[in-house]
């Protein structure tokens, strides 16, 4: 390849894999590789101290995490938090550049002489030998680990070392350190040839220099062969001064071709909820080979032509990713999205959401986050194709090497030197790009792959446009949970820099069905729309969703949490499985099946779960005192009365009033004085007569007080039964005779009652 | 994914062009789009465009080249421009120009064509559509006949080779026309600035490619204005065609009142009257008016009558289909079409286009409003509920008559009794589409009707003494739907309309839209969930798109 236009991408604390060792080693909470440069090395992560073995599978790979530093409030399923969450750049991201000399701490020092402790005196002798000291005339053991470790933590000696070896020895050393700092001997001297040209024996000198100077040890003396290995203590060290052997070459040239370029590249989160949105719209049936039909395909692929060409494996990493994470699951012959699975996963932090897309890369490329860190080194320029073949090479010797050496196998596998790679599979999702330039091939990172590594923290979108003429604009860049739960309310009716939905009442319809309620979905348009909400959308929106809904009854198991203990509570991740929903700070529901579970989690935590579950009503019996009481309490409504108001109503009532005998109006008062009623009553008399009247299936003469117009009635009717209304009062539900319906009278404005002989008529 | 939050545009990969209006530098980026884009939708907040061929090629036209459109795109933009739409622009404005269409050195019938390279033509030659009306000039050349030039043209944009016209214009006969100084009423006459941009847009200072095209205005816009000072550009005889008699009259004032012509050289053709002038304004109507239906059009000899320079087509959304035919022989003469609504219910927006010219100029209705040039408009939607078990009779009613029986419901009489109680100082237009209904609302409030039956004099008498505020209150049929002025209107209650017919609903909105103090009103009453609601959802569609505020009110309120 012609190095013509060739720049090589610094080492710093941008560099490649190392990043993510630096990011482990951080969220595991152990203290060693702060400060330590960066560099495309991933592998030598297995050579982790005891203090990371706990959080780590072999390859360096965290199995478990739970003292998660990022407090942030759990967002359960009900997706609360629709803003983007915001990256935390520095729990991550290294800061470390060539520049820091970093002094080591005293733990660190202890955690070396240790280690030196344990080697064989004449391999500390060596190293101490070749940093520039001079065992013979120390004496003691100790004395010279101990100086060893001095020098080492002054940087300047192994910076010294280093500059003073042939660049060969760098060479050999750094390609050794690429390996994972372990290889296997016979094969390790092939791949330098392969790499750096010469003769396997005079490779087998350089790193016999490199031993004499204590930086290279032996695996033992075995007859079958041996491995080299870098002191675990020494990599940090070297990897800050050995930069320039370690770095990837870059290119640039204006004519490079971008093979398969799409004309936009967002965020996987964003095209996953796009796609999930689609989805949900317009399921799509699977043949019996789960492929999705043919003609659904394609207007699927039409109606995502900005984001993939059709038959790409950019659709087929979206879909395996919303299947293999049950965001979308098969049901009968269709597909069908899991709407909270898909809520709960965009409200996941961007790290979380991350690890699970390089969980989905690394099944279609091994390694595949190791690449794109190695990329991204390269800061958007091109990388050769060649190198980072190479490099990925020795990841996947290393890999090999380290395995055999832990099962004590000592021959040369042999074989796989000269094994071809490809970075098809991410071109082709999509993450990487291929350039071409003449017969060469380069990479770099997508704006999908560098939005994958390097979230933004912000696009500057924190709301869409909703318009008076029932479209929504949401743009890219928009928080992917918003533009999910915008695709429930409304049709998605494109994908670009700025999706478009339409609120129609059919949607509308659907999201009620979804579990969208009236007030709810107002509020999500009026918060998140720029513009607010136009009036006759409002209005609108009320006519079509109508009244229902306002109340509604749940079932569930509720979990409170004490006002002091709601931040601690909210921010405890280990938790978050376990919430189902959250109310309000403080009230969550929680999944019943699954309380042993959260009780262990909580009092992990710190937290003193009651031991009974509180029940409401918490017995039958109570429920049934509580029940009297209110009828008792309806009772005594009914009879009380202001004692003064009834004198002056039993004085002044216009019933009781007559003319005098002998009076000239008394022939007048005569004619129009009504039928007599029934004999008045007292309200506990009233009450004594309806109930008299209700067990003995009995009509009714009663006088009704009506305080609408103040008006009495004498009415008959066929009682039913003693009810509550809405304020508590007590009321006759009974047969109007003359009405013909059924009516409720409150007991209280009855004035006068009295029983029939027989049954009246009823309704029947 | 390079993303700039704080610019105005958002380019979409389909070729759509996304404005938010409260942009400080939106009035700019308007403009700057305007020139190759087309207004397609102006809700509040947020405009689209879309760019298409045809208006990448007026832009080429116009001068404008490739590198400001790119640079202009990728400066404004929220995002990166879609490399589609990059292409587009670049391959679209590149093809302009391929294919010249020139005035034949020897043969007046006949027009040359003139390719860049033999392979242009060999791919012409290819063109189904196109290669019928080709005639073979000498050995070298190509041409068409004079009379095709329209139709050749308009094929030729349908497959993707755009034409550059520099055939020009027939000349028409002079005549000394300016605009006035002074109007009538004394007042000096001013022609805004958008009018005047309209006209030089369309115009072009006189090249070839200009004096041809459809200019869109908001009703109250003074598209009239923007004619007169198209027609003191080009100075040749004139021909103008409007709706109806009263706006025949009204162009014939407007006219005396703000150019230097006298009445001998205006004249009207209706009809009533028949003066054929040096500016004539004749009625769609009478042009294609026959005694039978296998008779000829008797008029249409209007178009050949005078050597016409200038043919001014008012609302032309409303060309009848006559009237196509006509205009597609007469793409030698200078036309100027003008609208408030380029939308016709029969989809042949497209047709007109093609045969009057294409859009020339577009602005929204926001952006005069914010100037003050035309009024601030509120439209509401008062919903009103049955009576008197008048529900129980649209249940039961055939699919066919619903619609009718909504709009005629007599709970809107309630309602309209409200509202001009409120408006009772205001000027108000009752609208409606149904005579008994309009004859009973002109009995119950003893206000004057104005329908299609009412004779012309007496239109302008009732027009007349409503705008000098003699009769407050006006009742029309939908005979007063387009191009009558009535500036002091200020309510305009539709108690009717046409199933939801888009561009009525602009028109009618339109005649309170001449600026005032107080802004405008416009209610229409809609009987509640019927098929009437139902077809005033389109309509509201289609006024928050124009950008209207539109409000949705029950009646009982």
């Amino acid at each position: 390849m012609s190095n013509e236009g060739q720049d090589t991408a610094p080492v710093d604390g941008e560099g490649g894999g190392r990043r993510r060792r630096r990011r482990r080693r951080r969220r595991g909470g152990g203290g060693g590789g702060e400060g330590a440069s960066a560099d495309v090395l991933a592998p030598q992560e297995n050579e982790g101290g005891e203090g990371e073995a706990g959080a780590r599978g072999r390859r360096g790979r965290r199995v478990f995490r739970d003292d998660f530093e990022a407090p942030g409030a759990g967002v359960p399923s009900s997706g609360k938090m629709v803003v983007k969450p915001r990256v935390h750049r520095k729990k991550w991201k290294p800061t470390a550049g060539l520049a820091r000399r970093r002094r080591m701490s005293r733990g660190e020092i202890d955690e070396l002489a240790t280690y030196f402790m344990k080697m064989p005196e004449p391999l500390v002798h060596a190293l101490y030998r070749a940093l520039g000291g001079q065992p013979v005339r120390v004496g003691e053991h100790e004395r010279v680990v101990q100086l060893t470790v001095r020098a080492l933590a002054q940087g300047s000696r192994l910076s010294g070392l280093l500059y003073q070896m042939q660049p060969r020895d760098r060479q050999a050393l750094a390609a050794l350190i690429q390996c994972g700092g372990l290889a296997h001997a016979d094969d390790f001297h092939r791949e330098l040839v392969l790499m750096l040209g010469g003769r396997e024996h005079d490779w087998v000198r350089t790193m016999q220099v490199l031993a004499d100077r204590g930086l290279v040890c032996g695996s033992g003396p075995v007859e079958e062969g041996f491995y080299y290995l870098v002191p675990e203590p020494l990599i940090d060290p070297l990897l800050e001064h050995l930069g320039p052997e370690l770095e990837l070459p870059t290119f640039q040239h204006e004519e490079i071709r971008v093979v398969d370029q799409r004309p936009f590249c967002p965020p996987l989160d964003f095209s996953l909820a796009t796609l999930a949105t689609y989805m949900d719209q317009h399921p799509p049936k699977l043949t019996q080979r789960q492929e999705v039909f043919k003609a659904q395909k394609e207007d699927l692929d039409k109606f995502f032509a900005q984001l993939w060409a059709p038959e790409s494996e950019v659709f087929n990493l979206h879909y395996d990713f919303l299947m293999m994470h049950g965001m979308i699951e098969l049901r009968g012959d269709r597909v069908s999205v899991n709407r909270e699975v898909v809520e709960e996963w965009l409200t996941l932090e961007p790290e979380d959401q991350r690890d699970l897309v390089f969980r989905a890369l690394e099944k279609r490329q091994g390694m595949a986050e190791w690449v794109l860190w190695a990329v991204h080194s390269a800061k958007g320029e091109w990388v050769p194709e060649a190198p980072l073949m190479a490099i990925y090479r020795r990841w996947k010797r290393g890999e090999d090497w380290r395995e055999r050496f832990h099962k004590r196998l000592y021959t040369s596998p042999r074989g796989a030197d000269r094994e071809g790679y490809s970075f098809s599979a991410l071109t082709n999702c999509g993450v990487l790009e291929l350039g071409v330039w003449g017969q060469q091939k380069f990479y770099r990172l997508s704006p999908r792959g560098l939005a994958l590594l390097d979230p933004p923290d912000d696009e500057g979108f924190a709301k869409f446009y909703l318009t008076p003429n029932y479209e929504i604009i949401a743009p890219a860049g928009l928080a992917p949970v918003l533009l999910f739960r915008l695709g429930e309310i409304s049709e998605l009716m494109g994908c670009d820099r700025a999706n478009t939905y339409k609120i129609t009442e059919i949607s509308i319809e659907q999201a009620l069905k979804k579990g969208w309620r009236r007030e709810e979905l107002l509020e999500f348009l009026r918060e998140y729309s720029q513009i607010g909400l136009p009036q006759n959308v409002e209005t609108t929106l009320r006519s079509w969703m109508g009244g229902d809904g306002d109340v509604e009854f749940h079932e569930i198991t509720a979990l409170t949490v004490h006002r002091a203990h709601i931040k601690r509570f909210e921010s405890l991740r280990a938790l978050r499985p376990f919430i189902v929903h959250r109310f309000a700070p403080g009230v969550y529901a929680v999944d019943r099946k699954r309380l042993p579970e959260i009780t262990i989690v909580l009092m992990e935590a710190g937290f003193n779960p009651g031991k009974e579950i509180r029940k409401y009503p918490a017995d039958d019996e109570a429920a049934q005192s509580r029940e009297r009481l209110h009828h008792l309490l309806a009772e005594a409504r009914e009879i009380r009365e202001d004692p003064v108001a009834r004198a002056q109503r039993a004085d002044t009532l216009p019933a009781d009033l007559h003319a005098i005998p002998g009076s000239s109006v008394e022939m007048q008062e005569k004619k129009k004085r009504p039928p007599k009623g029934p004999p008045r009553a007292n309200p506990q008399e009233v009450r004594a007569i309806l109930e008299k009247a209700i067990k003995g299936n009995l009509g009714l003469h009663m006088t009704y007080h009506s305080l609408k117009d103040d008006s009495r009635k004498a009415v008959l009717v066929v009682p039913e039964r003693i009810a509550l209304n809405r304020e508590g009062a007590a009321v006759l539900v009974a047969f109007d005779v003359e009405a013909g319906m059924r009516l409720s009278y409150s007991v209280a404005q009855i004035e006068r009652a009295q029983t029939t002989d027989g049954r009246a008529g009823g309704p029947g | 994914m390079h993303v700039r939050p704080d610019n105005p545009l958002i380019v979409q990969g389909d070729g759509k062009v996304l404005l938010e209006t409260k942009h400080p530098q939106y009035e700019g980026v308007r403009d700057f789009l305007s020139r190759f884009a087309e207004l397609e939708t102006s809700p509040e907040h947020l405009h689209t465009y879309r760019i298409h061929p045809l208006t990448l090629w007026n832009a080429a036209s116009s001068g404008m080249t490739k590198a400001e459109i790119v640079d202009g795109l990728r400066e404004w933009s929220k995002f990166d421009v879609p490399p589609d739409v990059l292409a587009q622009v670049s391959e679209t404005i590149e093809r302009y120009g391929l294919v010249k269409l020139l005035q034949h050195p020897d043969d007046r019938k006949l027009l040359r064509l003139e390719f860049t390279t033999a392979y242009v033509a060999k791919l012409i030659g290819q063109v189904k559509t196109v290669k019928e009306l080709l005639v073979e000039d000498g050995k070298r050349y190509l041409a068409i006949q004079g009379g095709h030039r329209g139709i050749f043209k308009q094929r030729m944009l349908a497959a993707g080779w755009p034409v550059e016209d520099l055939a020009g214009f027939i000349e028409g006969d002079p005549l000394d026309i300016q605009t006035a100084e002074v109007m009538k009423n004394g007042k000096p006459f001013l022609i805004r600035d958008y009018q005047r941009t309209s006209a030089d847009r369309w115009f072009q200072d006189g090249r070839p490619a200009g004096g041809n095209g459809v200019i869109v205005l908001p009703c109250g816009a003074g598209k009239t204005i923007v004619a007169i000072a198209a027609m003191a550009k080009v100075k040749q005889k004139t021909l103008i065609l409007a709706t109806n008699g009263a706006a025949v009259n009204q162009w014939v004032r407007e006219i005396l009142d703000k150019t230097n012509l006298t009445e001998g050289q205006v004249g009207a053709y209706t009809g009533d009257t028949k003066n054929i002038r040096d500016v004539t304004v004749a009625t769609y109507q009478i042009l294609t008016w026959r005694q039978s239906k296998e008779a000829q059009f008797a008029h249409l000899h209007l178009f050949e009558d005078q050597n016409w320079g200038l043919i001014v087509y008012d609302e032309v959304h409303l060309l009848p289909a006559p009237v196509f035919g006509a205009t597609a022989e007469l793409q030698g003469r200078r036309r100027l079409g003008l609208t408030a609504t380029l939308v016709r219910e029969d989809g042949r927006e497209g047709d007109v286009f093609s045969l009057v010219g294409p859009k020339r100029f577009d602005m929204a209705w926001q952006s005069l409003e914010e100037q003050g040039f035309i009024a601030e408009a509120k439209c509401y939607e008062v919903r009103v509920g049955w009576k008197n078990g008048a529900a129980l009779a649209y249940e039961k009613a055939r699919e066919g008559e619903k619609f009718r029986l909504a709009a005629v419901n007599p709970a809107k009489l309630e309602v309209l009794d409200t509202l001009l109680k409120r408006h009772q100082a205001d000027n108000v237009l009752v609208i409606g589409t149904y005579l008994d209904q309009l004859h009973e609302i002109a009995r119950r409030y003893k206000a004057p009707l104005i329908t299609g039956e009412t004779p012309g004099p007496q239109r302008d008498v009732l027009f007349g003494k409503f705008r000098k505020g003699e009769i407050k209150l006006l009742i029309v049929s939908k005979v007063a739907n387009f191009s009558i002025d009535l500036p002091d209107a200020n309510v305009a209650v539709q108690v009717s309309g046409s199933f939801g017919s888009r561009q009525e609903e602009a028109q009618r909105l339109g005649r309170v839209l001449r600026p005032k103090k107080d802004g405008a009103h416009f209610y229409s009453l809609i009987t509640r969930e019927t098929k009437e609601q139902e077809f005033a959802m389109k309509r509201q569609l289609f006024l928050t798109e124009q950008g209207y505020r539109y409000y949705i009110q029950e009646g009982s309120n």
